[in-house]
């Protein structure tokens, strides 16, 4: 029932309390004999009984479901206007439109919910890809370097090989031209030049080999027990022999020398390199010195030079293979020296420092033990 | 007797290119890095020089540079030997007034006809120069004066 007619309702019956004392005045006789304050307070009595209709009407039909709504909205619960929502009048229709609303507000939530939980998937693979982006940018600047080392060592090694195989043949040029003008004695020079260039490609074959299967975890520690002071002694000589130019080198025994236990092939590169290195880039040739001392379980070998060093920017990266301080284009050389000493002290288990200061000389120190073990060379595979 | 000055730190491919000149008749002197060679070629003025460009102390481009530089030494024919070949490196050779290039492993015939080539142009020109100022100094009216700070000679016409 609508409003409208509930509050009719309340009219007619405040119309019939009105009414019907008024039907028992026109009817004066029956009643006349009631006094007069008796009308006065019969009708301020029914003000009151209509007042007091009206008000409990208004509270009962508009007030309340009004504070209902008003609570159901606040607390966001639509039970609370269950009851109202049954009415079938206006406020019951207030009541209805609510359900409803409270109803899409819930689907919206749900739909709301869905989104940002849509959302949130999206920034996480946002996130993912990002972070794959890094990777395969990572792995593009490995292989872009892994590349760019592969081309330096072409062009170093095709300039290294070139150079003996010049020589090579130039002089084989010159056995084809001047053989039956020339005599044996001059034929021998130039026959021992050819040797010296296959010699040094040889060399360079080994180093690469070397360091080839060093990359593979082929590369063993063969002990042995041998006098530091001789191999030195034994090397220098070797060394003198083979360079065309006198080998000013100092060799230094501070003490007792030692006995050690070490792979000899392994020592021989490492001082072999040093030594030559220490000579090769020291275009005044200035004294090389070589120094041996002991501690306990140690043996340091000290090389020093005063050549045209190392610069500072070069030295972090000297031990990587096919690298090469930027003051050494003129000098012949593959880059690999350094990385096969570096590889040759970490297989004996040693340590090696470099100090080096550019146009002033460059400092070598090989600590080694004085008893290596056979490495199993799972434990030391080459890192790069 | 042609002179020819070889650069070149590799001992074994100095030597035998000092081989092969002298039996085809130069006169050669050797220097083994550029610092000497270029005192050599100072000193020596040579009708050519060969030059390696990698090496140690002053390289091949350093010493081209200096010899360009000095009025004595600027006309001498210079040809590198050199290992390098990537186009860089020889069209810089060039920019810098190389006359000629060969790359290693050196072709010895390659080398002499080159040699040859650069040393006949060079004869060329300095004929073709004289020949020039022989002209101007026959048909000149006037007498001409030649005066060397060092030694005056008069030369009359």
């Amino acid at each position: 029932m609508k409003i409208k007619n509930k509050f009719l309702i309340v009219f007619l019956v405040a119309f019939a309390i009105t009414i019907i004392p008024n039907l028992f005045i026109i009817r004066g006789d029956v009643l006349a004999w009631l006094p007069f304050p008796f009308w006065t307070a019969l009708s301020i009595l029914r003000f009151i009984v209509l007042l007091g209709l009206f008000v409990a009407a208004v509270h009962l039909w508009i007030i309340k479901p009004l504070n209902l709504i008003a609570k159901s909205l606040s607390l966001n619960d639509p039970n609370l206007v269950k009851d109202i929502a049954r009415r079938r009048d206006e406020i019951g229709r207030i009541g209805v439109l609510l359900q409803q609303f409270f109803e899409q507000t819930k689907e919206l939530t749900t739909v709301i919910a869905d989104k940002s939980k849509a959302l949130e998937e999206v920034a996480q693979s946002e996130a993912q890809l990002k972070e794959s982006k890094i990777e395969i940018t990572q792995s593009l600047n490995k292989q872009q370097a892994a590349n760019r080392i592969k081309s330096q060592f072409i062009s170093l090694v095709s300039h290294e090989f070139r150079t003996p195989l010049a020589a090579i043949s130039s002089n084989i040029q010159l056995l084809h031209r001047y053989e039956d003008k020339w005599p044996h004695k001059k034929k021998t020079v130039v026959l021992k030049r050819i040797q010296e260039g296959i010699q040094i490609m040889i060399n360079l074959l080994e180093e690469i080999t070397l360091l080839s299967k060093d990359h593979s975890g082929r590369l063993f520690v063969y002990p042995e027990e041998f006098q530091l002071e001789h191999f030195i002694v034994d090397l220098i000589d070797e060394l003198k022999k083979n360079s065309e130019l006198p080998l000013n080198l100092e060799f230094n025994v501070n003490e007792e020398t030692p006995h050690i236990t070490s792979d000899k092939e392994l020592l021989r590169q490492i001082l072999s390199h040093l030594i030559i290195n220490a000579w090769k880039f020291n275009p005044e040739k200035k004294p090389v010195y070589v120094k041996i001392t002991r501690d306990n379980n140690h043996v340091e070998i000290v090389i020093s030079d005063q050549g045209i060093g190392i610069p500072q920017r070069d030295l972090e990266h000297i031990w990587e293979p096919f690298i090469r301080g930027q003051n050494s284009e003129n000098y012949p050389g593959s880059g690999l020296g350094l990385a096969i000493v570096k590889r040759c002290v970490d297989l004996l288990e040693g340590s090696i420092q470099i100090r080096s200061t550019e146009n002033a000389g460059t400092n070598v120190e090989v600590k080694l033990p004085v008893k290596s073990t056979i490495i199993n060379r799972d434990e030391h595979s080459s890192s790069y | 007797m042609n002179t020819v000055l070889v650069i070149e730190d590799d001992k074994i491919l100095l030597a035998s290119v000092s081989d092969f000149l002298k039996e085809e008749g130069f006169n050669v002197i050797l220097a083994n890095n550029g610092k000497v060679g270029i005192e050599m070629a100072l000193s020596h003025l040579p009708d050519l020089i060969l030059c390696d460009i990698l090496m140690p102390v002053v390289n091949g481009y350093d010493v081209l540079k200096k010899l360009k530089s000095e009025i004595s030494a600027s006309l001498i024919p210079f040809i590198f030997m050199t290992a390098k070949t990537e186009r860089d490196d020889i069209l810089l050779a060039m920019e810098m007034g190389v006359d000629d290039y060969i790359t290693k492993p050196i072709d010895f015939d390659e080398l002499i006809s080159r040699i040859d080539k650069r040393i006949n142009k060079t004869r060329e020109m300095i004929r073709r120069s004289e020949i020039k100022y022989h002209a101007v100094f026959e048909t000149a009216f006037e007498a001409i004066l030649v005066i060397r700070i060092s030694v005056t000679s008069y030369v009359l016409h």
